[in-house]
């Protein structure tokens, strides 16, 4: 009663839903209004819109667990606190585990770049002398393979993880959960896009025995790097932290170096320091590792319809939703559309692979690509594009994150947290800002472009939802 | 004369911008003549033929935007050639604007519009309840304009709805006036202390506008969708709305307008009418008013007697019936009228876009001339074989399921009925056609020309039959279409408007009656 | 897309466009025309059709002065538009040996057209040109109705190409409009011939003459225009004139009254002009089989 009176006593504003002719009217009479650029839901598939309105029946209840999920999600305090390796830190890593990105896959389907990766990981541990051997150990089924996402560990393109990779450590301060990722080799010939050949297995030793111990010393003396703010400013300066780590990169580099000059042994100094400044992206994974953060605090909710988990093993992409525990829902890895380095197309391009979709689950990436105008020219499209894409993905979001802000929609917090039912409801695909691997192994990165993820895990997603609820 | 032009080599511009701009130059101030060409050979030799052709445009060719301006001075035509430039120009800036971006789901849009308190739902009948229930789930009060909703859905949302102390106007609710702001298809009206429930769009929207003649005014006007007294239904929203009414310090009168109610919920709505604090009026078109005299409630048999009798108690005194010749005497129009018909016209043919305004004129026709046939008839036995093809005295509501099926409804395209009148026109057996022209928001931006115009068209095409065509127009000054305006253009054409449905219906019947007697 | 953008975009061709509007865009490849826009715009022999979705993108990218790439794949890049074999528009119009113009009803195209024509040609035809109150429109009306009146009678005179021939010099690059009014009336005329061409070999050697005559003078009217009506020549349509002459043809009463307000909701003034030329064809069609020049001789 008091809301129909609240309405009877004026003043009337409308939500138009259908004739936009309607919308026009009442702004000629000066009337708030907005109107609702509606196409049927789930692009009219009956079944689907049957299912969404079964679940509407039930939505306090999805709407008060949304609610605990992104509480959680926006109270969220990432800090990177430590470097170790991972056999030593992830809880439950084994000596013969190796993580890799995306849904669980085994050693058989694997793409050529996580296989090149593998190969390249079990030289390193020393289990292996050559690529034969190490095919044949990985077919052995001694080698035990997981997801980067079950051990909250993230790694980009393959994201390979064997115990004796120095990971990076990100803390949860308010909840008290923490999150690994492994160290970024640059570009070109690396482990991530599968090369393994002497020199990419000699980088990782030095990344393990110079690097990683120098950035540990500098991250302990400095008492950790707040990566909120880090991340915060990083896109007000161009970046938005998943394809463009520009700005990032160097704010991390300009944070720990002054402790870095002190902790890290003179005569390593200037290989550590060419190393960062050589290396565009060396905060993606750091970036990875606080969206996982943030996001695994926000998972587990029953009745929470939050997407905690976008990844791609470069055979099927698969999410986790935060109400339905540790199922992946999967779809066919999509191929990414771009523009491809002189030389490669199509052709040579492997579908979509890594796990750095994180950072558009946690509303970076391609869900903050009007901060980041510049990455246009790397993925294709104008700066208009760039708006349009970060505008469009508010449709799909529970919240927007008062801590990220653009500065071109006038400082608006960055679109957060996807919800499934607004992805079936909308038929709007998130938006995934990312490279693309070529498909044999080593041959490294090829271009960079945009892949929006498949409808069918959403589906998928909503179909185990209404099991759960009736 | 002077002129002036402005050649834009190479320049490709769509048809449609080039008849706008045209069209706009040819407005401005002291411009005789404006040509916006490409400069083809037959062009440019028009151009010579008036006199236009300046040697720049010849040397052009038919890849060229040209411009050519006449004006009566200089710099009328210099200015004109500049507003050329800039309109062209104007046009490819604003094409680069960022477009804008609407919220994509009532979810989004409610948190763009903060503090919003009603949805406007007006999409395909399918997928309409499950918006509805959104917006309900959302806290917002809902205004269902889309039919084709089913009866089992509208019980559970206006479950829900009362449930949650939130209004369901609809489904198939095509107006209401919430504090003074006209919703779908509705009729700018003054303000008053008058507040309508009514389970009829267009009774709505006559009633409206009719106590706006009567010098009334409308607090507020709430919409119910035709079904809601149906006992499934059980006249959750009337209900809702006379609480609502009874409470809002500016209604002083409700007008109820009714249409075919279930028993249950006819006795429960007079039951609560009984108990109101306010003076009720209730309408109900098609119904027994004994039931509702009997209850002690002040009844209306048209549209037009509640309209009358609402402002009569407004204004504090005694609700009677419409005098006889409230309105005027229109004895000699009817004369006039009847005088041109041949012997045969006998027939009246009734072409409605709205539902109740045919349902009205019925009643008050079947009075005066006996059976009226129809696709929405008062009796079974009247009903038309095909609602396509009249039948002795016929009345059509052209915004019935049959014709609007997959097609805009009438009063927003107007060919259904121009094709029905030229039909109408051909049979030389029909004496009076009588006709709606509903204006206000939604409704066609000139119903009345286009109505004129069929007209026109029907008499070119059947010069030797020449029915009286009679017309009522629902609408007011302040509409988008103004009053005046819409009358003007109907009498242009000889059409005889009325200031009321009952009234156009009254005169529709008198021609034919006087017609019989004279025959005899 | 159509079968004339197919055949004029070869592998990775880059292009220059020559005009935009909200809707559609046309550009330049070195060996023709082609016409790129939303799904809106319909079918056409030189249409490419692009989502919403990539037309808009497409749209910003060419308003900051980019120029379009086409590749017939597979591969693509987010410049290039990819074109795909398998949506081809070839629709040519196919009548049925026995087709007499009987099913459909002539007045009714023509009622339809006066109820819904807009347009200097549709003032010449019913001779409102006194209406007109702007001196050109008053002479581009005039001129309209001497070459509409010579398509009107002359179809049985043996000197009918040269007739033709000034009515073609007449109306080619009439009249306002991207395309004058005068080159879309000669497209819809064409159209007409193609329908009545499996009743009459009058029919047939009429359109062979147009053609003739309308190639001839084709410098008289803009490159766009010329690009339309080179593919008329061949017997190729845009989609709602297409699926017009397809339901005359097929003698379907509904189907032809919703395409002909299809048609003839088109652009400022061009779907009608088509349309009449479509009418005078039939109209002369009629004429014929009315004459005994019917059938395949």
């Amino acid at each position: 009663m008091t809301l129909s009176r609240d309405l009877i006593n004026g003043p009337v504003k409308v939500v138009n839903v259908g004739l936009e002719s309607f919308a026009h009217d009442l702004t000629s009479l000066g009337v708030a209004n907005i109107h609702v650029e509606w196409r049927p839901p789930a692009n009219g598939d009956p079944h689907l819109v049957r299912l969404l309105a079964l679940i509407e029946e039930n939505i306090d209840v999805i709407n008060t667990a949304n609610q605990k999920a992104i509480n959680r999600l926006l109270e969220a305090q990432p800090k990177l606190i430590d470097v170790k390796l991972a056999g030593e830190v992830i809880p439950g890593f084994e000596g013969n585990m190796i993580l890799h990105s995306g849904p669980p896959i085994t050693w058989s389907k694997m793409c050529g770049p996580m296989r090149g990766a593998v190969i390249g990981a079990l030289i390193y541990e020393g289990l292996a002398d050559n690529a034969e051997q190490a095919e044949k150990l990985a077919a052995s089924g001694e080698i035990k393979f997981a997801p980067c996402h079950e051990y909250s560990a993230v790694g980009p393109m393959s994201g390979i993880i064997s115990a004796s990779m120095p990971v990076f450590v990100v803390e949860n301060e308010a909840a008290g959960n923490r999150a690994y990722s492994n160290f970024n080799e640059g570009l070109g010939k690396v482990l991530r896009f599968g090369a393994n050949s002497p020199e990419i297995i000699e980088r990782l030793r030095w990344i393990r025995d110079v690097l990683a111990p120098a950035l540990r010393n500098a991250i302990l003396a400095c008492g950790g790097v707040d990566l909120k703010t880090l991340t915060a400013k990083a896109l007000q300066m161009g970046d938005e932290c998943h394809n463009r780590n520009l700005a990032a990169t160097s704010l991390l580099t300009r944070t720990l170096m002054p402790a870095l000059v002190k902790t890290c042994p003179p005569n390593k100094l200037e290989e550590v320091a060419s190393f960062l400044a050589k290396n565009d992206h060396f905060y993606l994974n750091i970036s990875m590792a606080a969206c996982k953060a943030i996001l695994d605090a926000a998972h587990g909710i029953p009745g929470s319809t939050l997407v905690t988990a976008m990844a791609r093993n470069g055979v099927e992409f698969g999410i986790r939703v935060s109400g339905l525990g540790n199922e992946w829902f999967t779809a066919p890895a999509p191929y990414v559309k771009g523009l491809y380095f002189p030389g490669y197309n199509d052709e040579d391009a492997n579908p979509d692979l890594g796990d750095s979709a994180i950072t558009e689950t946690c509303g970076l990436g391609g869900f903050a690509m009007a901060a980041a105008p510049a990455i246009v020219q790397f993925v294709g499209g104008t700066p208009q594009d760039a708006l349009n894409y970060t505008l469009e993905m508010y449709n799909i979001t529970l919240t927007s994150n008062p801590a990220y802000t653009i500065p071109n929609l006038g400082f608006r917090p960055t679109p957060t947290g996807i919800d499934v039912l607004k992805v079936v409801e909308t038929g709007i695909n998130p938006i995934i800002n990312t490279g693309i691997a070529h498909r044999e192994a080593g041959v490294g990165q090829i271009g960079a472009g945009l892949v929006r993820a498949p409808m069918e895990c959403f589906v998928a997603a909503l179909h185990r939802l209404a099991e759960t609820i009736s | 004369m002077v002129i002036r032009w402005l050649i834009k080599p190479k320049m490709y511009q769509d048809s449609v911008k080039l008849m706008k701009l045209s069209a706009e130059l040819r407005k401005q101030d002291g411009v005789k003549q404006a040509s916006v060409i490409m400069a083809t050979e037959m062009n440019k030799s028009t151009l010579q033929d008036i006199g236009m052709l300046v040697p720049e445009v010849a040397a052009a060719n038919a890849d060229d935007l040209a411009i050519i301006v006449a004006a009566d001075t200089e710099e009328q035509a210099q200015k004109a050639v500049e507003l050329a430039e800039k309109l062209l120009n104007r046009a490819e800036v604003q094409q680069g604007e960022t477009k804008q971006q609407f919220p994509k789901t009532l979810r989004s849009a409610v948190e763009a519009l903060p503090g919003a308190n009603l949805a406007l739902i007006s999409v395909p009948g399918t997928y309409a309840a499950a918006e509805a229930l959104k917006a309900l789930n959302l806290g917002l009060n809902v205004h269902l304009f889309s039919d084709n909703v089913t009866l089992e859905d509208e019980v559970r949302l206006k479950q829900i709805g009362t449930k949650k102390g939130l209004l369901v106007m609809g489904p198939d609710c095509g107006t209401a006036i919430i504090d003074g702001v006209p919703l779908a298809f509705a009729n700018v009206v003054a303000r008053g202390k008058i507040g309508i429930v009514g389970a009829s769009g267009t009774g709505i929207q006559e009633a409206t506008v009719l106590i706006e003649r009567l010098g009334g005014g409308i607090s507020h006007a709430i919409g119910t969708g035709g079904r809601d007294l149906l006992d499934e239904v059980g006249g959750q929203m009337m209900l809702l709305g006379i609480e609502l009414l009874e409470e809002d310090p500016s209604t002083e009168v409700i007008l109820l307008i009714s249409k075919p109610a279930g028993p249950r919920t006819a006795n429960k709505i007079l039951d609560r009418v009984k108990q109101c604090k306010k003076p009720v009026v209730v309408n109900l078109l098609k119904g027994d008013l004994n039931t509702i005299k009997s209850a002690g409630v002040v009844g209306a048999a048209t549209i037009e007697d509640a309209a009358y009798k609402a402002v009569a108690l407004a204004n504090g005194e005694e609700a009677v019936a419409i005098p006889e010749n409230y309105w005027g005497d229109y004895s000699k129009q009817i004369a006039v009228l009847e005088s041109q018909l041949r012997p045969n016209q006998r027939y009246i043919r009734g072409l409605f876009t709205g539902g109740t305004l045919a349902d009205e004129a019925m009643v008050i026709l079947s009075d005066i001339v006996g059976d009226i046939f129809s696709n929405i008839p008062l009796k079974p036995e009247l009903k038309l074989p095909s609602a396509r093809k009249s039948h002795k005295h016929t009345i059509v509501d052209l915004g019935d399921d049959e014709f609007t099926r997959g097609r805009p409804h009438p009063m927003i395209d107007p060919l259904p009925r121009n094709e029905r009148l030229m039909q109408e026109y051909a049979d030389p057996e029909v004496g009076v056609i009588l006709c709606d022209v509903v204006t206000g928001y939604g409704s066609h931006a000139d119903p009345a020309g286009e109505l004129a115009r069929a007209v026109a068209r029907a008499r070119d095409a059947y010069p030797s039959n020449n029915p009286a065509v009679i017309a009522f127009v629902c609408g007011t000054e302040a509409d988008p279409q103004p009053l005046s305006e819409q009358v003007k253009a109907l009498e242009k054409e000889g059409i005889f408007v009325l200031p009321s449905n009952a009234e156009a219906a009254r005169a529709a019947g008198r021609i034919i009656k006087l017609h019989e007697s004279r025959r005899v | 897309m159509g079968i004339g953008a197919w055949g004029t975009l070869e592998g990775q061709a880059s292009t220059e466009v020559i005009s935009i509007s909200k809707r559609s865009l046309y550009c330049r490849a070195p060996a023709g025309l082609v016409c790129v826009g939303s799904q809106s715009i319909g079918r056409g022999p030189i249409n490419v059709l692009l989502s919403e979705h990539e037309w808009n993108a497409i749209y910003n990218r060419i308003l900051v002065g980019e120029n379009l790439v086409f590749s017939k794949g597979p591969t693509s890049g987010i410049h290039t538009v990819l074109l795909m074999r398998r949506c081809i528009y070839a629709a040519r119009i196919d009548p049925p040996r026995d087709f007499g113009l009987k099913p459909v009803s002539l007045d009714s195209l023509w009622s339809l057209l006066f109820t819904y024509g807009k347009g200097p040609m549709l003032c010449a035809l019913n001779g409102s040109a006194s209406s007109a109150s702007d001196p050109f429109d008053k002479v581009v009306i005039q001129r309209g109705k001497q070459g509409i009146d010579l398509l009107r009678i002359n179809w049985n005179r043996d000197e009918w190409q040269f007739i033709a021939d000034v009515a073609v010099k007449t109306l080619l690059g009439l009249g306002p409009g991207l395309t004058p009014s005068g080159d879309d009336l000669l497209v819809g005329y064409m159209s007409g011939l193609d329908l009545i061409s499996t009743i009459s070999s009058r029919a047939r050697e009429i359109k062979k003459m147009m053609q003739s005559n309308v190639l001839s003078s084709l410098a008289r009217t803009n490159e766009i225009s010329q690009t339309h009506i080179r593919w008329a020549c061949r017997g190729y349509y845009m989609e709602p004139l297409t699926a017009l002459l397809k339901a005359i043809a097929g003698g379907e009463p509904e189907a032809v009254g919703n395409n002909m307000k299809k048609l003839l909701a088109r652009g400022a003034s061009s779907g009608t002009d088509t349309a009449i030329g479509l009418l005078l064809a039939l109209e002369n069609g009629k004429e014929m089989q009315r004459s005994g020049y019917s059938l395949a001789n």
